[in-house]
């Protein structure tokens, strides 16, 4: 009995040791891990910082082409009140669909009763790819932080950091992360991805020449319209309406790039057409000014261009407002 | 489930405080709580393949139970090889089909024979190649009455599943762990904090070493025809302190973890860079893996033996075996072969077991010889390296050729600063720490234990902020 005691005494003393000591060790190393997370910014990478702003009452929601070209800082210049936020991302991680829907639900302040909403459109945000076998719970972009990360106003955002923030957390600190070109990448508190070139001509056209090349690989990829996708793209319009106005909006890209997006979906901009009366939206196409821009790699337009037409967009609703 | 992903980070600390604190009291509990988080740990990755090592339990359980009640040699035999060709069988289904009807295929179509091949669309499920070699050693050892079958089913599941090594080794003799079931396991501070200090170092191997080894390993090994010989050079530099990382780091977490629980697993790798020929290399390298083979495989076969030749077949056998049980690919095989030819020269000349020590045993840096030594064999292994790397004998062999010229000399257009001063600082404190069972074992006791502490909090700091892309353990697949 004596000997248990004892046995029993050291195995307490021991393993309290234990807990406490390791205990502290961990604190100690979390609240560093935590300090070194704090630092994340727009620097981060180019989603980071959309998920951790807090819930907004107007959005820009699409592809990054919208993320990239649309700037709400001159948008909100124009339109006094609309405060609107850049809630786009990309083509691989936002075409239409639930995970997107939700992840806006969560964004959006739910009692906004006047917020504005533009929600770019272009023929991959509406399609499904080869194999891809799309019902209402099944996306291939579940699996991505716009599917995972459930709690989108969160600084630091730990769910998005450590699960998808794809660099050495070192780079969190140096922000020196992932450079492709030599480019300025960012992004701003009112969501907009600044990515700033240092161009020539030449650059530039090979630029667009090898995106062309890698769109014309990517629409092999790809099967067509998704009756899905569309489904959800006019449940998003619908959800977005009891909020305030709802702008549809195609972007003007290359028109060698335009050309590949007729082949995904031939008669997109009617399809549109058909949507945006159906909802009781106005359907913005700019693809008819694609000459009048100028893009950095064949669809994402440039800062100046990007600024222009924000001007333009704001002015455009400015009047189907009235 | 990973070692370092979130999931484990969260499944250890449960699985710790019910072993030491719910069912503490009581062995059996414990071992069915070890048997439940094992399968936990393995279904985690695939649930379905849980009957597999249910079913291998299960056949090598039985096998020693019978085992044990006759002595007819024919019925022995009859045992020994039920289990022999379940396990083999599992192994062969799952890792070798496809490689076999594919080769078969070939073979017909090279006599102009065309036919349709068969293949399956078969899952290798992780760690086969361990846990069938665990219990192929324990039917093995109860036949050739080296020990004593279990009669306790908990015990010998647990040995067989036990979660810390169950997928990637070491392959451990169940005339060392299965005893470690029936004893009560009793709580040390010290072995516990051990243990932490073999996770944490097996961590900083894999993800700070391999992980960002890989990334830039990947890149040269993918594009290879894209770059200088130096850049070749580096990417095999690369991928071989990758494997090492990867594969010794999953080593220490697993023996790390075991320590927590009360268990001491062999060590598996003894700082196989350092060696100073290739003998001395497979002495240290994957040890729970060789020394499997040579017990079971090399010493039936004759061993050191007879005449030379009967020893060069055996090295030979023994070499190709172990490249095959790698992986279905003919990369493993030539990846053996090619160990089999390093290793031949210093069994002709009976110098196979010239350096058994530890290198400058008692000095802080190798004599020159030495040096030139290491430097010869490290270059040897990162050649054969390449094989293991490569997607296929002819990838593997044009990378070799383009490595060998004269633009080898320039300088390699991918050379990550950060990465080249971990690497160095890891050569450091391996060659440091390299009389020891794992690098920092006792490294550095000789500092005051709050400096200790804070060496311990840099190294999960730079663990944290260095490490890589998180990358599956390479030696899940074999």
């Amino acid at each position: 009995m004596e000997e248990k005691n004892r046995n029993s005494f050291i195995f307490n003393f021991n393993m309290k040791r234990f807990i406490v000591h390791i205990g502290i060790f961990l604190a100690v190393v979390g609240l560093s891990c935590y300090v070194v997370l704090y630092q994340a910014d727009g620097a981060t990478d180019a989603f980071y910082v959309k998920f951790t702003s807090p819930k907004q009452q107007s959005l820009i929601i699409g592809s990054s082409r919208a993320a990239q070209g649309l700037h709400p800082k001159v948008i909100n210049q124009n339109l006094p009140n609309a405060h609107i936020y850049n809630y786009a991302f990309s083509r691989v991680h936002t075409p239409y669909g639930k995970p997107y829907l939700e992840s806006i639900k969560e964004k959006l302040e739910t009692n906004t009763t006047n917020g504005i909403f533009i929600v770019e459109v272009n023929p991959w945000s509406i399609s499904s790819k080869k194999g891809e076998e799309l019902d209402d719970e099944n996306f291939s972009e579940n699996a991505s932080y716009l599917g995972k990360v459930k709690n989108v106003t969160a600084k630091p955002n730990l769910t998005y950091l450590l699960n998808f923030y794809g660099g050495r957390n070192v780079e969190i600190i140096t922000k020196k992360g992932t450079n492709y070109h030599g480019e300025t990448l960012f992004v701003h508190d009112d969501g907009w991805f600044e990515v700033s070139l240092k161009d020539t001509e030449q650059k530039n056209k090979n630029r667009i020449k090898s995106t062309l090349g890698s769109y014309k690989k990517i629409r092999e990829e790809y099967k067509g319209i998704s009756d899905v996708r569309l489904d959800y793209l006019e449940q998003t319009i619908r959800f977005l309406k009891k909020h305030g106005d709802v702008f549809l909006l195609r972007l003007p890209i290359d028109t060698r790039m335009m050309r590949i997006e007729d082949t995904l979906i031939p008669d997109f901009d009617v399809q549109m057409e058909i949507l945006a009366n159906k909802t009781e939206v106005k359907y913005l196409n700019l693809i008819p000014k694609n000459r009048d821009y100028h893009y950095n790699d064949g669809h994402h337009l440039n800062i100046q261009d990007g600024r222009l037409l924000s001007k333009s967009i704001a002015d455009s609703i400015q009047y189907y407002k009235k | 489930m990973l070692f370092n992903s979130i999931d484990f980070a969260v499944f250890l600390p449960i699985v710790f405080v019910l072993y030491w604190f719910v069912i503490q009291k009581n062995l059996k509990f414990q071992n069915a709580l070890v048997v439940v988080a094992s399968y936990v740990f393995y279904g985690w990755w695939d649930y379905r393949f849980l009957a597999l090592i249910l079913f291998s339990t299960l056949v090598d359980y039985s096998v020693g139970i019978l085992l044990n009640k006759t002595e007819e040699l024919t019925r022995r035999k009859l045992l020994l090889w039920l289990s022999i060709s379940v396990n083999i069988g599992l192994l062969g289904f799952f890792k070798y089909y496809n490689f076999f009807v594919d080769n078969f295929v070939q073979a017909f179509s090279f006599f102009g024979q065309e036919i349709q091949p068969n293949t399956l669309n078969i899952i290798l499920p992780v760690g086969i190649s361990f846990y069938t070699f665990q219990t192929l050693s324990y039917t093995i050892d109860v036949y050739r009455k080296k020990l004593e079958p279990t009669k306790d089913f908990v015990a010998f599941a647990a040995f067989v599943s036990f979660f810390p090594q169950l997928v990637a080794g070491p392959i451990e003799r169940a005339s060392n762990l299965l005893p470690q079931f029936y004893k009560k396991r009793v709580f040390n501070y010290a072995n516990a904090v051990d243990g932490l200090r073999q996770i944490l170092w097996g961590l900083f191997k894999k993800i700070v070493i391999a992980d960002n080894c890989a990334q830039f390993a990947n890149v040269i090994f993918n594009n290879h025809t894209e770059y200088t010989a130096s850049t070749l050079f580096i990417g095999a530099v690369f991928f071989t302190f990758q494997i090492y990382g990867d594969f010794s780091g999953y080593s220490d977490i697993a023996i790390g973890t075991s320590r927590l629980f009360g268990f001491h697993l062999k060590q598996n790798f003894a700082f196989p860079y350092f060696s100073r020929d290739m003998a001395e290399f497979w002495r240290r390298w994957h040890m729970s893996l060789s020394t499997w083979f040579r017990d079971y495989v090399y010493i039936p076969l004759g061993g050191s033996r007879g005449s030379k030749g009967r020893q060069i077949r055996n090295v030979f056998i023994i070499f190709l075996v172990s490249g095959f049980w790698h992986g279905a690919n003919w990369t493993f095989i030539v990846w053996g072969a090619l160990n089999a030819i390093y290793f031949l020269p210093l069994l002709i000349l009976n110098r196979n077991r010239l350096n058994t020590n530890v290198v400058a045993e008692y000095s802080m840096l190798p004599s020159l010889k030495e040096l030139l030594q290491i430097a010869i064999t490290f270059l040897l292994t990162i050649i054969a390296w390449v094989f293991f790397r490569a997607d296929s004998v002819n990838q593997a062999i044009d990378y070799l050729k383009r490595m060998a010229n004269v633009s080898l000399f320039s300088v390699p257009s991918i050379r990550p600063t950060f990465l080249l001063v971990l690497l160095f600082l890891f050569i450091l404190i391996e060659w440091a720490g390299r009389r020891q069972q794992y690098a920092i074992e006792k490294l550095w006791f000789r500092f005051p234990r709050i400096v200790r502490l804070f060496i311990y909090y840099v190294l999960v700091m730079i663990i944290f902020l260095y490490g890589g892309k998180e990358q599956e353990f390479i030696y899940f697949q074999f």
